[in-house]
């Protein structure tokens, strides 16, 4: 109930070499940094949503997303969009498959009856893989399927009810790209969802994401002060 | 229709507002508090549940200078305001809210602090945006005196005098806050964690539940000064004066855009509000403690249009529109009831005879009398926008673009070339990072413009899908075109949601940012709303309600 309260840069002013965004602010920052990096305000909503859920399973999503935003500002804007043919999607260009992109075409594509998910689907090499989890996570809850993903001799399950275990993303968070296979198998619960610490992130990264966030903004001139607040001291 | 107003959704559609009266910027910019707004729903809860108040912590000295704990206790969970109060240099107290200090400062605890968590609290809640909070804190806030009234109480409690009432209703509160928190920031607790309580699962609950506790803290700080200036012959605050004191609030431009980005929230409550109205409405006669309550409610509302006090030309029209239709209402309501569906006939002759202010203050008034039939909507005002993120590529473009034609048909009526229809656009400044908004054709920065000239942009989307095959996914549409995909998202979140859209056109050259701040503001219960230019606004909050001792005597003294 505040003016200005969405628009604060997370814990700027703190000295300390790492800090810990709740998921709101995780996915806020990340919002505006994946827009101010050339996302589209849909996809930039996307890249916060999937920041914000693997912070609220303990992942760091700021650290890839940010290595993400950086490659993105090296290339043109369209790099990395998925093209889709039956059981394989490949890359526009000669590049990685964005994992904001390719997700959430993932996630429209889901409820299609000739989708990826009526038939096994390999995937090129996805930059930053730990990103495109969210989305593999959610496809599975809304096609009511359980999914499994095959990515270098190793099968994580995502179950129908959008539940991950054991949590396969630490053995991605390092992972630059990664190819990978998804398939549907029969219904599966895994287990119930667990209460995770909200993962600590570092100043440079905060930093970053900041600078990134900071190019959605306008520099103030002076008719733009006048009429927004009280300007005297008050009575 | 979203599935928290599913079960009554077929009952009532005669008398139920349309959206395209409902969602307009000049009705939306009229509306009063009602029974459903957030801080009432509150105190009802407090008062249903036999809450209990304390002040474990008062330490305060001569300046008001210290800390102070007031805590609520509840029948499963026990929530602390921990206050700081400052000596603030006159030439430091400003209202903005890229002020960098304040009178006082304030954090929601969950649960009780022990020695540590204050002294945590201390060195970071006042330098509230400066500092770090914790997840064992939901809300973080400040406010300042409004120094000419808060000395003048101070000083006469001092000689052992009550102030003089009029003193006290031509400003309304000894203090404002200029911002409170919540929803995570700055650390805060994720409201996703705490959303699941009963008592906070509700919109903006923690929110009002700390504004209420700071009004208390208001009240005993002058008290606390008055005593430490007088001595003995200091008195305490009459408590009739007492209850005529609310909050507070200095609000501006940034609250106007969280309206366009939560449509869900804003259908939910919009939605509760029409239901409430549409129930009233429908009712075959009218029983005779609900007249009487009618009459109450006029009385007050009377008695609120007579201490409400503004300076803006717009406000002050507006005010003069409120006062004559409150005496035709009190002269059309002299016989009421009359005929079959009286509530409904009174209000049809209100549509046909009142201006919108006059409308929306009989709105609060029908709804007063009725808590036992429509307190329930109050609880289904919360939204879950999680699960409203994904979209549903499947729909063919066919199909989607019916939706959007249906949906935005208010919309779909320019072609936004006309410099009067874009003159504005909306931003964040990087100096303050708080929203703004801008002339498109004086300023630079619309390069920059932040995504909430919804109609624009359904126009946008519309011509877009129009020339993709109709037979083809809307999934396939997204990846050729993702500039459309947050509009596309919000098609999809409308389509059921009948009041999920302001249906006018928010970069047009007289759009006025004040009227969304005062939807929003009644909606938690603010009254006397007084806009000091188009862009921000003075409200109070909790004025004439009771406070934590008047509910302790209330339900017999703390054991």
């Amino acid at each position: 109930m505040t003016d200005g309260a969405e628009g604060h840069r997370a814990g700027v002013d703190m000295m300390m070499e790492a800090i810990t965004l709740s998921r709101n602010e995780t996915e806020s920052l990340c919002m505006k940094a994946a827009r101010g990096a050339g996302f589209s305000w849909g996809l930039a909503e996307e890249a916060g949503f999937a920041a914000g859920w693997l912070a609220a399973r303990g992942i760091d999503g700021t650290a890839p997303l940010l290595q993400l935003l950086n490659q993105r500002s090296r290339r043109p804007a369209e790099a990395g969009a998925p093209r889709l043919t039956p059981g394989y999607w490949h890359c526009s260009d000669s590049a990685t498959l964005c994992p904001i992109a390719t997700g959430a075409a993932l996630l429209d594509t889901a409820l299609l009856a000739d989708g990826p998910f009526s038939r096994e689907i390999r995937l090129d090499p996805v930059s930053m893989p730990v990103l495109i989890l969210p989305c593999l996570a959610r496809a599975a809850q809304i096609g009511a399927n359980a999914l499994t993903v095959d990515m270098q001799g190793k099968s994580f399950v995502f179950a129908s009810d959008g539940t991950v275990d054991p949590l396969p993303a630490s053995g991605f968070i390092g992972q630059a790209a990664l190819a990978m296979t998804v398939r549907t198998i029969p219904h599966l619960a895994v287990g119930r969802a667990r209460q995770f610490i909200l993962p600590s992130i570092s100043r440079a990264v905060l930093d970053g994401l900041n600078a990134f966030a900071l190019q959605t903004t306008v520099p103030a001139t002076d008719i733009s002060r006048r009429g927004a607040g009280s300007t005297t001291l008050d009575d | 229709m979203p599935p928290e107003f599913r079960q009554s959704a077929q009952n009532f559609v005669e008398f139920r507002r349309p959206p395209e009266q409902v969602m307009r910027l000049a009705r939306m910019g009229s509306a009063h508090p009602t029974r459903l707004s957030f801080l009432r729903a509150v105190l009802r809860r407090l008062i249903a549940e036999n809450w209990r108040f304390d002040r474990p912590v008062w330490d305060m000295d001569a300046k008001g200078v210290g800390r102070a704990v007031f805590r609520a206790i509840g029948p499963e969970r026990t929530y602390s305001l921990v206050a700081f109060g400052h000596d603030l240099p006159d030439h430091m107290r400003s209202d903005r809210v890229i002020a960098t200090a304040w009178d006082a400062t304030f954090a929601l605890f969950d649960g009780t602090p022990d020695a540590d968590d204050l002294d945590r609290l201390a060195a970071n809640v006042p330098l509230q945006e400066a500092g770090r909070v914790s997840d064992k804190e939901l809300t973080l806030s400040r406010a300042n005196r409004s120094v000419r009234l808060f000395h003048y109480v101070v000083g006469r409690l001092a000689e052992g005098l009550q102030p003089d009432p009029a003193e006290l209703d031509a400003v309304g509160y000894l203090m404002r806050t200029t911002a409170v928190y919540g929803s995570g920031k700055f650390g805060l607790v994720d409201r996703s964690r705490i959303a699941d309580r009963p008592e906070l699962s509700g919109p903006f609950r923690a929110e009002m539940l700390s504004v209420w506790l700071i009004r208390a803290f208001t009240v005993d700080l002058v008290e606390h000064l008055a005593a430490a200036q007088g001595g003995d012959k200091a008195v305490k605050l009459d408590p009739v004066l007492r209850r005529g004191l609310g909050v507070g609030n200095a609000t501006g431009l940034g609250m106007a855009p969280f309206l366009v980005r939560h449509p869900i929230l804003l259908n939910n409550w919009m939605q509760a509000r029409e239901e409430a109205l549409a129930r009233v409405r429908a009712q075959t006669s009218a029983d005779p403690a609900a007249v009487a309550g009618l009459h109450a409610a006029l009385s007050q509302a009377q008695t609120n249009a007579a201490t409400w006090r503004s300076d803006h030309p717009l406000q002050r029209a507006k005010l003069a529109d409120l006062r004559r239709d409150l005496t035709l209402i009190a002269a059309k309501i002299a016989d009421f009831p009359q005929g079959h569906q009286p509530w409904n006939r009174l209000w049809l002759w209100a549509e046909a005879n009142l201006s919108l202010e006059g409308q929306e203050a009989l709105l609060a008034m029908m709804l007063e009398p009725h808590g036992d039939l429509i307190d329930d909507l109050a609880d289904r005002m919360g939204a879950d926008e999680v699960s409203a993120f994904v979209l549903d590529g499947s729909v063919s473009i066919g199909q989607f673009a019916a939706d959007l034609a249906r949906r935005y048909d208010w919309a779909l009526d320019r072609d936004y070339q006309a410099p009067e229809d874009i003159a504005r656009f909306w931003y964040v400044s990087e100096e303050k990072l708080e929203p703004r908004i801008g002339e498109r054709f004086a300023e630079d920065g619309a390069g920059r413009e932040q995504p909430l000239g919804i109609g624009r942009m359904a126009m946008a989307l519309a011509t877009a899908v129009a020339s993709w095959p109709q037979e083809e996914s809307l999934a396939s549409f997204l990846l050729a075109h993702p500039e459309h995909r947050q509009m596309v998202r919000r098609v999809q979140q409308a389509a059921h949601r009948a009041y999920a859209e302001i249906e006018d056109n928010l970069l047009a050259a007289d759009m006025l940012p004040i009227d969304m701040l005062r939807c929003k503001l009644a909606f938690f219960g603010a009254s006397h709303f007084d806009p000091r230019s188009d862009k921000w606004v003075r409200i109070s909050l909790f004025k004439g309600e009771p406070f934590p001792t008047d509910l302790n005597q209330m339900h017999g003294a703390m054991p």
